[in-house]
């Protein structure tokens, strides 16, 4: 019999559904759980147990009476710190935003999630203001990588991946504005969707650089992506960048697999600062899919460029004003990047906005030729804790600024991406970007799905060594 | 024309932080100085050669 902690929220919903187990069974038990592995993996901030235990009540309740079980009954998530909660504070990662009051509304996301019958646990650990892709966060403490302490999850959804990695959560959510969601997801052996950018609400939750934020789950199974994407669809006024798009379900789609598609890997800058075991993976997942061809992403070392770019100088003006009174609260190593983001040329921008729409249009056309394109989602596996360097193609490069290398070009043009695992030869386990046109998550919730049934991806429950000191 | 100059971090934030009201201590200074230093870098991949006049930036404004 699988232990509740191993469940996919598909079963989860499914047992809550049919009476087979309470609500409030399943968020005691999750509980437990958290309030057992968090102080070895640092994954939660804040645990909401009267909120969560209250809602579980609640649902329990209204299937006594007779009401009808949402799609996630009774499914604990949790979600990186800087979506609003009712009544806990939006830290973002900092120690600045501690002294905001309380969220008085849920984000619209976690108002989604929770109508359809989940239940938040609580606000997970990230690094600072997110602009980070180690996970590591110098008030809270790293996030650990539960496959392995002495490594990191990747960031800066951190918590989102060490959560879900070390089965406190089926789902979690995160913030990815140039890999925050795939690099986690990449080092922490998970799944992990970035949808379109304009595709899910932003509401209620704190920013980083509007141009390029996304929200998206995190989980080990694809059904439980693309259930909890599904339900986080719709309209939403508080989200200007949203797109007036209909709901385009995916989850009834994901047994079609990949027949019919056009696959091809990426080559050029996605092999060239890549490890051999990234490249191994993205072949691994070719051959699996009968993908033999291989196509050039033209100027992606640009398009990172001016991601980078729009990413510093937007992300300081957001916090100029923080950055002028309190610059001894922030971690240095964002409050040196957001000083340099500060004064930088408005022209070189500018700039960096027009090179956007060149590339959206270039990487459009390369989408008539193809349905997918896959690319590693890092250059390599998690990194130690406290690393600060790592060597690629023979550049020694800043790990927090590189991770994030070749998930960077793709979130610059909002493209939809399923970030697969793969594991080989009992190595730590490294993500492979499954790449769609935009709007097309159905089409990457596919591939993945197909890669997950093959065997070829998969996101077990890590095994947390409760041994050695951390 | 004005001869092109070599990029200098130290030079812009002598010029620009006070401009802002930011204030850089000496210990936050190597890492701004490092990361203009980057940004300029990468900018420069973008920046030279320029994309034409008619180039529209990728954010429209619908009213």
């Amino acid at each position: 019999m699988t232990a509740l902690h191993e469940k996919t929220a598909l079963t989860i919903a499914t047992e809550v559904a049919s009476g087979h187990t309470t609500a409030r069974q399943v968020i005691e038990a999750t509980l437990a759980r958290i309030d057992a592995v968090n102080p070895r993996i640092g994954a939660f901030t804040d645990v909401t147990h009267a909120r969560a235990l209250a809602k579980a009540d609640a649902l329990d309740a209204a299937a006594r009476q007779g009401g009808a079980a949402g799609r996630l009954a009774g499914v604990p998530f949790a979600v990186k710190n800087l979506f609003d909660l009712e009544g806990v504070t939006t830290r973002a990662g900092s120690r600045i935003n501690r002294d905001h009051p309380a969220a008085a509304r849920d984000s619209t996301l976690v108002e989604k999630l929770e109508g359809a019958g989940a239940i938040c646990v609580g606000a997970l650990n990230m690094g600072e203001y997110a602009y980070d892709f180690t996970g590591e966060n110098i008030h809270d403490g790293p996030s650990r990588n539960p496959h392995d302490l002495t490594r990191m999850t990747g960031g800066s959804s951190g918590g989102s991946g060490g959560a879900v990695a070390a089965g406190l959560v089926p789902i979690s959510l995160g913030s990815d504005t140039n890999g925050s969601i795939r690099v986690p997801a990449s080092l922490c052996g998970l799944f992990g969707l970035k949808p379109t950018y304009g595709r899910l609400s932003r509401a209620r939750t704190f920013p980083f650089v509007a141009s390029l934020d996304h929200l998206g789950p995190l989980a080990r199974s694809v059904a439980d992506l693309a259930l909890s994407y599904d339900v986080m669809q719709g309209e939403d006024p508080d989200d200007p960048a949203l797109a007036p798009r209909p709901v385009e379900l995916t989850s009834s789609g994901l047994g079609q697999g990949a027949r019919g598609l056009r696959i091809a890997a990426a080559g050029g800058y996605f092999a060239d600062k890549a490890e051999p075991h990234a490249l191994a993976a993205v072949r691994h997942c070719a051959e699996a899919l009968g993908a033999t061809r291989t196509v050039q992403i033209p100027e992606a070392h640009r398009a990172r460029a001016a991601a980078f770019v729009i990413t510093t100088t937007e992300g300081a003006a957001l916090h100029l004003e923080r950055l002028k009174t309190r610059p001894q609260d922030f971690d240095p190593a964002v409050r040196d990047r957001l000083l340099a983001g500060a004064m930088i040329p408005a022209a070189w921008v500018n700039q960096a906005h027009k090179f956007r729409r060149w590339f959206k249009v270039e990487v459009a056309k390369l989408f008539e030729s193809v349905d997918v394109i896959l690319a590693p989602a890092t250059p390599c596996s998690a990194p130690k804790l406290g690393q600060t360097t790592m060597v690629l193609g023979g550049e020694t490069l800043n790990v927090r600024a590189n991770m994030g290398l070749f998930t960077q070009p793709i979130s610059f043009i909002g493209l939809p991406v399923v970030a697969v695992p793969v594991w080989r030869d009992g190595a730590m386990p490294i993500g492979v970007q499954v790449i769609g046109p935009a709007w097309r998550e159905d089409i990457v919730l596919r591939v993945a799905a197909a890669l997950e049934a093959a065997g070829v991806c998969g996101a077990p429950v890590a095994d947390v060594d409760f041994a050695s000191p951390v | 024309m004005t001869e092109k100059r070599e990029f200098d971090p130290e030079a812009i934030v002598d010029a620009m932080a006070p401009l802002l009201g930011l204030d850089i201590r000496p210990e936050y200074r190597p890492g701004v100085v490092t990361n203009l230093k980057v940004t300029a870098a990468l900018a420069a991949l973008f920046l030279d050669p320029p994309l034409d006049d008619h180039a529209e930036p990728a954010a429209v404004f619908h009213p």
